[in-house]
């Protein structure tokens, strides 16, 4: 059933695709998008020798567009979702951390150039900004639970991909990389923090890859 | 070791390729660029940062925070880099380039943190990092009519970087640590050009260097500690330029 729905969708974006010529330009566009991260709150980036079970998310999230010609401004919001949760898997009592479960807000602002294929679709590069706002929990290793909340600014890059499929509507594919860390929002509970810091912090950092439509309004 | 010659060699080869006819399949371009590095030179780790400070992570560990200390969170460095790079377009589609980049941290790598030499104390940290790297590459061009070209190309690039660090405390402690290195790291970059008219484009580029030097030891006297670090070279950069082409497009 999934695979027939592929099937279908792709023909009729062949056909549509194939069949349509000399689009209007795109100023504005609204779209939605679902994606996915590997590696979320990298607990490494805390302590390199710890043997973990990485957090996957998916990213549900609504991008907002502003073109001229060759310009472009990206915006919108992010949310993410756990898939599975991330585990320290070796000398817990060392690290302090038994298992980390990130979920957070992403408020992107990214700008740069884009590159028309004709009426075909855009290749695009932009640099810029993204705010996050995480929550969540992370188990400790003394077997009690903390809360995060954290926010975090990082710089980053965005580059992606648009196919038009029709005047209106164009399928995008995206992938952002940001780098930023929260302030140590817990107290872990290993030996490494023998004198009880608030010392880990929340590492929002790595790749997102994004697929999408976008609606053009103007 | 034979990186060296090879490079001078390449350098020698792009240089002296003739483009004085029309009818040549070569044209060479000048890009003018700016842009920035996240995360420049990775976590910074250094020995001392370890053994004294209790950091396994450079600066992304020193951060802690305890009541009663007025602590401030020290980020990784946002780097700034400006550049120029040499363009030759063999046949439309293959490209061999030659730059040189200066980068140098702009933001991050200030802040205080609370350390532990038998009571807590605070800790004023300071980083900085600086360099200039030539990168060489190689690589294939998809030109898009008369309007655009994205190229995508790979090489190797000869980087020299300087990182500093300094903590400070009332215990009294103060250690500085400066390292002085150059590596081989790996470029990968990708670019798109816009053409304005048949000579002149606007440029953006994505590139990944990964390369580390070997640990260095701290060539900072008189304070006491002798610290030792690699220089990371590794990370992502985003550019915006202009291209000049000698040649219409």
């Amino acid at each position: 059933m999934f695979k027939k729905a592929i099937i279908y969708i792709s023909i009729l974006i062949f056909i549509v695709g194939a069949n349509t010529s000399a689009f209007a330009q795109r100023y504005f566009g609204v779209g939605i998008h679902v994606g996915g991260q590997h590696d979320v709150g990298d607990i490494t980036s805390f302590y390199p020798a710890a043997q973990t079970e990485p957090q996957n998310s998916a990213i549900f999230g609504v991008a907002i567009r502003l073109s001229i010609p060759f310009f472009f401004i990206r915006t919108g919001g992010d949310a993410s979702f756990t898939i599975n949760k991330g585990k320290v898997l070796e000398d817990q009592a060392t690290v302090g951390v038994d298992e980390y479960n990130v979920q957070y807000t992403m408020l992107p602002l990214y700008a740069g150039l884009q590159f028309p294929l004709r009426d075909r679709g855009a290749f695009y590069v932009g640099g810029g900004v993204s705010y996050f706002y995480g929550t969540g929990s992370v188990k400790l290793s003394n077997g009690t639970s903390q809360d995060i909340d954290a926010t975090a600014f990082g710089a980053g890059f965005l580059a992606g991909m648009q196919l038009h499929v029709t005047s209106s509507f164009s399928l995008y594919m995206e992938w952002i990389y940001v780098d930023a860390r929260s302030k140590p929002v817990i107290s872990t509970t290993g030996t490494y923090n023998a004198n009880n810091y608030k010392d880990l912090f929340i590492d929002y950092s790595g790749h997102r890859i994004m697929i999408g439509v976008m609606y053009y309004v103007l | 070791m034979y990186y060296k010659p090879c490079i001078v060699l390449l350098c020698c080869a792009i240089a002296l390729v003739p483009v004085s006819s029309l009818a040549s399949p070569f044209n060479q371009a000048i890009s003018l660029y700016a842009g920035y590095i996240p995360s420049l030179g990775g976590n910074l780790y250094s020995y001392e940062q370890e053994n004294t400070f209790g950091s396994k992570t450079g600066i992304d560990g020193i951060n802690k925070s305890q009541t009663g200390f007025s602590t401030a969170t020290i980020n990784r460095l946002l780097g700034a880099t400006t550049g120029a790079t040499f363009k030759l377009v063999m046949y439309d589609f293959f490209t061999a380039r030659i730059g040189a980049n200066y980068f140098k941290s702009v933001w991050g790598g200030k802040g205080k943190t609370v350390y532990n030499d038998g009571a807590d104390r605070l800790l004023e940290c300071n980083y900085s990092f600086d360099g200039f790297d030539i990168p060489v590459t190689v690589g294939i061009i998809i030109p898009f009519y008369k309007d655009m070209k994205i190229t995508f190309s790979c090489g190797i690039a000869y980087a020299w970087g300087r990182y500093k660090n300094k903590f400070e405390s009332d215990a009294p402690l103060s250690y500085k640590g400066q390292f002085k290195g150059s590596a081989y790291p790996l470029v990968i970059n990708t670019e798109g050009e816009y053409f304005i008219n048949d000579k002149f484009a606007i440029s953006t580029s994505l590139s990944y260097y990964r390369g580390t030097t070997n640990v260095i030891k701290d060539s900072k006297k008189g304070d006491g500690s002798t610290d030792y670090a690699p220089i990371d070279f590794s990370g992502y950069r985003f550019l915006l330029g202009v291209s000049y082409y000698f040649k219409p497009i």
